[in-house]
């Protein structure tokens, strides 16, 4: 055996992992081997020393210096409960009233923002395409059609505004939306008139078209239900985007109204008294129904656009506000709405102030506030220390060590659980750290 | 080391259980911690933050486990963590270390070596030693129970393990002769 083998047999002495041969084995080579048995007491009495090592105490109960924070994760994940449960019960009834709390509401909101993107742009396609087949429809039809065409046109959004403003699953939207969409190319023939705008008019379309729809969606609801209701509803957040993505989908439908006011005046008048004397989008048509067929169409959807901007001024106040999908909400803001002139009306109030911080919040943003994608933390630089905290309560969260330098955040993590930020210290060297919400500790990385 | 009944009605929810159960293992993490970061604060750091990573994932332990070595993994993870940032280099040369124990062999100290000397001696081994002989001698762990706890198999524990006695014998035999030449 040679001493390199007996040397495991020590070791494992030591662990008492040996059996009685293995033993004898180790006695036998040590009596004969005056190294190994030197290595041997040196290793038992290395191993005495370290089974002795003090057996150190904490000086003062950790876990009582633990406590506060121990509460304070025991808050985070009733919050947190509360939360899912909030945006499971969206998820399951989109019409549900309104998120208790401001990150479920944002959560959804962020959805249908995103749902409402992919929507859009599938819908401009499909008013070039409409605008397209209407231009070579032009001149090929009889205007006396117009009115049974338009009748039936009024029919159809009518129920699929109604629908979609009701709140019901996207999947709802799809349909009318699809069939509205054949609709209008097939009877656009049928309008020949009016729909020469559209045709012309494509380019300013989105807005033009977006905006008389959404007036169509305000009638809708003005017609079941009062204006009030429907514009209180609009405030409510989450309804607001669907109805107003429900508009949008009525679109092509709702763009000959505005043709109807001028050749089939009666038609107008039908939908007239449900609303329009109540609603500033209702104003217009009457009025338009004296004027050629482009000013009506200009008039309506000017007004409308209001009623449409303010619609989703909801939507993206609440986003913008929390600091999510600020950008988002931004693109779709000036895409669509830059055009909308805030007016009077409660809700374009919300729609100023949105547009105020959506800007602020995705361009000049100072480093050194960032507000947490779930929105529920805001991590801020105070006396050279980060600091968290909650954003609607806004009890301090976490409080860090004051540092040697410049603090700059560097941002959240996208679960919303740490916030990283770098120091510049005064030598010139970068630090950089993590503060992890949940154990709420910072650690250098 | 903790009552399983303990540790269920923890999971089950039972705030006080669970306070209880992480007042009872305070002392073990801490020492774990003090012995893998060698200084105090740093090991009042780590074992907080242990602590309340059992708070929050007590549901993730499940009872295949020993709930000892569950614990250990976390401190010792947490440690390692925290040294790797704080030491980045601190690691002796292995063949410098058989060099020196293979001299003076006849050289024996019969005085026992401080225990600051040994304290010195394993902040001197590798993160990995350390954590053995740390959960080998203050937790008194087997070779199994500290294969778990740091998720290692076990003929790397013993080696590890061996590894580490021998460049602390060496080491300590070294302090020893620095002791007597003055």
């Amino acid at each position: 055996m040679t001493c390199q083998e007996v040397m495991e047999l020590m070791q494992r002495q030591l662990d008492e992992d040996l059996d009685e041969r293995e033993t004898a084995d180790l006695t036998e080579h040590i009596r004969h081997c005056p190294e190994c048995e030197a290595m041997m007491e040196r290793l038992n009495r290395l191993s005495g020393e370290l089974a002795n090592l003090p057996k150190v105490q904490p000086k003062y109960s950790l876990v009582d210096t633990i406590l506060p924070q121990l509460e304070q994760i025991d808050q985070m994940r009733e919050e947190n409960m509360l939360l899912s449960q909030a945006s499971d019960d969206l998820e399951i009834e989109q019409a549900a009233a309104l998120a208790s709390s401001t990150s479920g509401r944002s959560r959804v909101e962020r959805r249908s923002s995103s749902w409402f993107e992919r929507r859009s742009i599938r819908w401009l396609s499909g008013v070039t395409a409409a605008g397209l087949v209407i231009g070579l429809f032009l001149f090929t039809y009889e205007p006396q059609r117009f009115g049974q065409g338009t009748q039936s046109f009024v029919l159809e959004s009518r129920t699929g505004g109604s629908d979609s403003g009701a709140g019901d699953e996207a999947a709802d939207f799809v349909e009318p939306y699809s069939m509205q969409d054949q609709m209008g190319g097939a009877d656009a023939g049928s309008t020949a008139d009016n729909q020469a705008d559209s045709g012309n008019e494509t380019s300013s379309d989105a807005r033009e078209e977006r905006s008389a729809l959404q007036s169509g969606a305000d009638e809708d609801h003005s017609s079941p239900a009062s204006p009030a209701e429907s514009g209180e509803s609009s405030e409510g957040s989450r309804p607001a985007a669907r109805q107003d993505i429900g508009g949008n989908s009525g679109s092509v439908v709702k763009r000959p109204p505005a043709a109807e006011s001028n050749s089939s005046p009666g038609n107008a008048a039908d939908r007239d008294p449900s609303g329009r004397a109540k609603q500033p989008a209702a104003v217009s048509p009457p009025s338009s129904s004296d004027q050629p067929g482009t000013d009506s169409g200009e008039n309506e959807s000017a007004s409308a656009l209001n009623n449409g901007s303010s619609a989703e001024a909801n939507g993206s106040s609440t986003s913008a506000d929390n600091g999510n999908m600020a950008e988002d909400n931004t693109v779709e803001e000036e895409g669509i709405y830059s055009a909308a002139v805030p007016e009077n009306d409660e809700n374009t109030g919300s729609y100023g102030n949105m547009g105020i911080a959506a800007e602020s919040s995705s361009s000049a943003e100072p480093e050194q506030e960032r507000v947490s994608p779930n929105a529920v933390y805001r991590a801020a630089v105070t006396d050279r220390k980060l600091i968290i905290v909650e954003e609607t309560a806004g009890g301090t969260v976490f409080e860090g060590r004051t540092k040697n330098g410049e603090i700059s955040i560097t941002g959240w993590t996208a679960d919303s659980t740490s916030v990283e930020y770098e120091v510049l210290t005064k030598d010139g060297t970068v630090e950089r750290y993590r503060v992890d919400i949940n154990l709420g500790t910072e650690t250098k990385i | 080391m903790v009552e399983p009944g303990l540790i269920r009605a923890a999971q089950l929810g039972d705030r006080d259980a669970l306070i209880t159960l992480l007042r009872e293992i305070e002392t073990h993490v801490y020492r774990t911690a003090y012995y893998i970061l060698g200084n105090e604060q740093d090991a009042m750091d780590a074992a907080q933050e242990a602590l309340i990573r059992i708070y929050t994932k007590i549901n993730s332990y499940e009872e295949k486990a020993l709930f000892k070595t569950w614990v250990q993994r976390i401190v010792t993870n947490i440690c390692i963590d925290k040294f790797r940032r704080s030491k980045p280099t601190v690691s002796i040369e292995e063949h410098e270390l058989v060099f020196r124990e293979k001299q003076d062999v006849e050289e024996e100290v019969l005085s026992t070596y401080a225990a600051k000397d040994v304290r010195e001696a394993i902040d001197k081994l590798p993160e990995h030693h350390r954590a053995v002989v740390v959960l080998r001698y203050l937790q008194d762990f087997s070779y199994n129970e500290i294969a778990d706890s740091l998720d290692l198999p076990l003929n790397t524990v013993k080696s590890y393990l061996f590894r580490a006695r021998q460049q602390l014998q060496g080491l300590l035999q070294d302090y020893q002769k620095g002791g007597v030449r003055g």
